[in-house]
């Protein structure tokens, strides 16, 4: 049985814990070793291409990564909740962004509301999902939910391309997206729709912290998270939890996926790519953190954009490569992420 | 009342003997049932993806694994196999041997990251490799021809002395489907005996008690690898049979989908079964062809789209399968043969020279107990002497051989003498009289 040790030990009786005082010890380091990489680079890049490519890299790179992180974050609460990567995230989020698409196609609605309305549906997508698919197998049992997470990816992505073809489709901005929306900064863009994903990211993500901490269902959620077996013992209905996680990631999934969309297009697999960015992020953050997965998306995402634009030989058709490098190096070094809690066995 | 064979025995062998046969005699016959060019060329679909889902069911169904990486590989194998063929004119067979090489290096390579994580986090691993193939195809594109394939010229050639005469309508297809039979089946005799050998043994045990198999003395990080590597390469023969199949690569054939649709298959046919990796090649291969053309001749979808419709009965067949019969077909057809035919492990020689002197007591004082473990006490000469025995052989060891789960401690120990003499000559003598 894992047990999950710091998240009890962060009250205040922490300082006299030195188990706690040495996860963080390692937790502060490993993040000194990753600013100091990337510091590194930057110093690199900038002598090389100077301050204007330099900036705009930079921005375009914390811009994708906050959407991986926000995709990086749809897979935490499953994780968290279950203990299993959710492999349909990523279809799970395409569907989501065509939902909000086809709402567009009904009438004149805003972007916000379509948005919206994707979100709440999906959400209750996510949530019979869990209750018709993933709760009649046993939790341990992790080899037959993946194979219904895989099942899923399949028909979902067969799915979209049939009812919806394989054409790109375009995406409307919440945000202005014009060419004159942007604030220039020794001479690199920072789009308004860039600003604005961005606090849209930082507050969801706030938002959810709020909602896991105030709301009983998010303390239920959290105590599930740390040990199902003494949950249950306490009387919480583990089943309705881990459907709460469900389609609170589903939502998030579907809102990261038509954040993303504006900027590429939208197609049956769309999202694919992004799904490898998003565990190389939450990866990096440490599967069970909340706000590792928002800085691991952070960090690849500036690590994608650094290296696929400075690198000689590396094009931008290797972000992949990139993607999966990070995922690599994590679990070579780090295997528990940046901001994870070490799963403990006890024989 | 099932008809009761013991394993080892002569039956049982002529059994082996009679089926190996009849199964031989099929494949032969096999081309000249479906005379048709089209037909032939999808056996020997099936028997090429038979061998990819063997890899995969070797490091899945025995070792506990999960991969998606399995389309890199086929992949691998296949623009090796067509590369060394278009541009260095090798024969297509010799192409065989250089991806299995190629195949394990990657595999053991992609095993390394294995070691440190388990389960989901190897899923993640493994599908970064499967989505980053086609992108590294399109990159090295003077390698590969990028986006356009790369094809090679001719087709393979039999030689003068084969059987089949090459010159008729069907006959380069059947001559294709001969050899990549021959080397299928050679690539199941490979895992059967990579399964029984010592190191196969350590898989099974890694899969179902990782913690145990590891304080008994298996290598985890070793025998890990060694799965990752071996089923690369078998994904890697694959994509040269499909190679031999049909000589051309491309992007588009080795995605992340392949792999998936590979565990499908697996699923399917069964897990964890080496015979299951065979119904699971037909559906597949009954998906991908019959199945979108059908589809794509319905009506209702505008003639296209096959493919959606197949990924779509592909994801309910998955979720049906592993609602339903966990252990696929291969499983479901094992429990119809129990009622037919019952296999009982003989009573090793000389057991009783590994029995303790106080379970001796033990169970000589209890006397004629009825034991639920062993099948048909009356099948074996030995147990009508001493109706205690089978309960101490046979509950150790219901499922697996027991001469072999008898030795594997001590040779697992391997330092301590005690445990290591068998001594079948005496005691032996004794039950048989």
């Amino acid at each position: 049985m894992g047990t999950v040790l710091s998240e009890t030990a962060r009250d205040d009786q922490a300082g006299l814990d030195v188990i706690a005082i040495r996860l963080r010890q390692g937790r502060l380091r490993a993040v000194l070793i990753v600013l100091a990489l990337l510091a590194a680079f930057s110093a690199w890049a900038l002598i090389d291409g100077g301050l204007q490519l330099y900036l705009q890299r930079f921005f375009d790179g914390v811009t994708n990564g906050l959407l991986y992180g926000l995709g990086a974050l749809s897979l935490v609460i499953v994780f968290k909740a279950t203990g299993i990567i959710n492999f349909a995230q990523g279809p799970m989020a395409m569907l989501g962004c065509y939902l909000a698409l086809t709402v567009l196609d009904l009438g004149p609605v805003p972007v916000v509301a379509a948005i919206v309305v994707a979100m709440v549906l999906s959400g209750l997508g996510g949530a019979v999902l869990e209750r018709v698919l993933i709760r009649p197998f046993d939790q341990n049992n992790h080899m037959a939910i993946i194979m219904v997470t895989l099942a899923l990816f399949l028909g979902f992505n067969a799915l979209a391309a049939l009812i919806w073809g394989f054409h790109p489709k375009s995406f409307p901005s919440p945000f202005p997206q014009g060419a004159a929306d942007a604030i220039v900064i020794a001479g690199a863009r920072l789009s308004y729709q860039a600003i604005g994903t961005a606090v849209l990211v930082v507050a969801t993500v706030v938002v959810l912290e709020a909602v896991l901490s105030r709301t009983r269902l998010g303390l239920a959620f959290r105590c599930v998270a740390s040990d199902v077996e003494r949950s249950r013992l306490l009387g919480i209905d583990i089943g309705r939890t881990v459907q709460f996680s469900w389609a609170l990631a589903a939502a998030v999934g579907t809102l990261g996926a038509c954040l993303i969309a504006p900027s590429t297009y939208v197609d049956p697999g769309f999202m694919n790519k992004i799904l490898v960015y998003a565990f190389a992020a939450a990866t990096l953050g440490g599967l069970d953190s909340i706000r590792g997965a928002l800085v691991g998306g952070l960090l690849t995402g500036l690590s994608v954009s650094l290296v696929t634009g400075y690198l000689p030989g590396v094009g931008s058709e290797l972000g992949l490569v990139v993607g999966f490098a990070v995922i690599i190096a994590v679990l070579q070094f780090k295997p528990a992420g940046l901001f994870g809690n070490r799963a403990m066995e006890r024989v | 009342m099932p008809l009761v064979i013991e394993r080892g025995g002569r039956r049982h062998r002529m059994l082996l003997a009679g089926s190996a046969a009849a199964g031989l005699g099929v494949l032969l016959g096999l081309p000249y049932l479906f005379y048709s060019v089209p037909q032939v060329d999808m056996l020997s679909q099936m028997a090429a993806y038979a061998v990819a889902i063997l890899g995969l069911s070797i490091l899945m169904g025995y070792c506990g694994q999960i991969s998606l990486a399995h389309s890199a590989f086929v992949g691998l194998g296949g623009y090796t196999t067509v590369i060394l063929v278009a541009d260095h004119d090798w024969p297509y067979l010799a192409t065989i041997p250089v991806s299995i090489v190629i195949c394990l290096a990657v595999g053991a390579l992609i095993g390394i990251p294995a070691l440190r994580i388990r389960g989901l986090y190897l899923a993640a691993v493994t599908l970064a490799v499967a989505a980053l193939f086609p992108a590294l195809v399109i990159r090295f594109e003077e390698l590969t021809g990028g986006t356009s394939g790369k094809f090679a010229r001719e087709a393979m050639q039999a030689p003068e002395w084969f059987f089949v005469n090459p010159y008729t309508r069907v006959g380069p297809s059947i001559v294709r489907f001969y050899v990549i039979a021959a080397v299928a089946v050679l690539m199941f005799l490979v895992a059967r005996a990579i399964l029984r050998s010592r190191i196969g043994r350590a898989m099974v045990a890694l899969r179902d008690a990782p913690l145990s198999a590891a304080a008994s003395g298996v290598h985890v990080a070793r025998v890990k690898i060694f799965a990752f590597a071996i089923s690369g390469a078998f994904g890697g023969v694959a994509g040269s049979l499909l190679a031999i199949q049909l000589p051309q690569a491309s992007d588009t054939r080795y995605t992340l989908d392949l792999s998936i649709f590979l565990l499908v298959a697996l699923v399917a046919g069964g897990s964890g079964t080496m015979l299951g990796a065979i119904p699971g090649a037909i559906i597949f291969v009954v998906l991908r062809t019959y199945v979108s053309d059908w589809a794509s001749a319905l009506p209702m979808f505008h003639g296209g789209d096959g493919g959606q419709i197949v990924g779509i009965i592909s994801a309910l067949l998955l979720l049906a399968i592993v609602f339903l019969m966990p252990t696929g077909i291969a499983g479901g057809l094992t429990r119809i043969g129990r009622r037919l035919v019952r296999f009982t492990d003989p009573v090793p020689r000389g057991w009783q020279a590994y029995r303790l002197a106080a379970s001796t007591r033990l169970t000589s004082a209890r006397p004629a107990s009825p034991d639920p473990a062993s099948a048909n006490p009356t099948s074996s000469p030995s147990t009508s002497s001493n109706p205690a025995s089978p309960s101490s052989t046979s509950s150790s060891s219901t499922s697996t051989n027991p001469t072999s789960a008898r030795q594997t401690p001590s040779a697992e120990s391997g330092g301590s003498p005690t445990a290591s003499s068998p001594r079948p000559e005496n005691s032996g003598a004794t039950t048989k009289g």
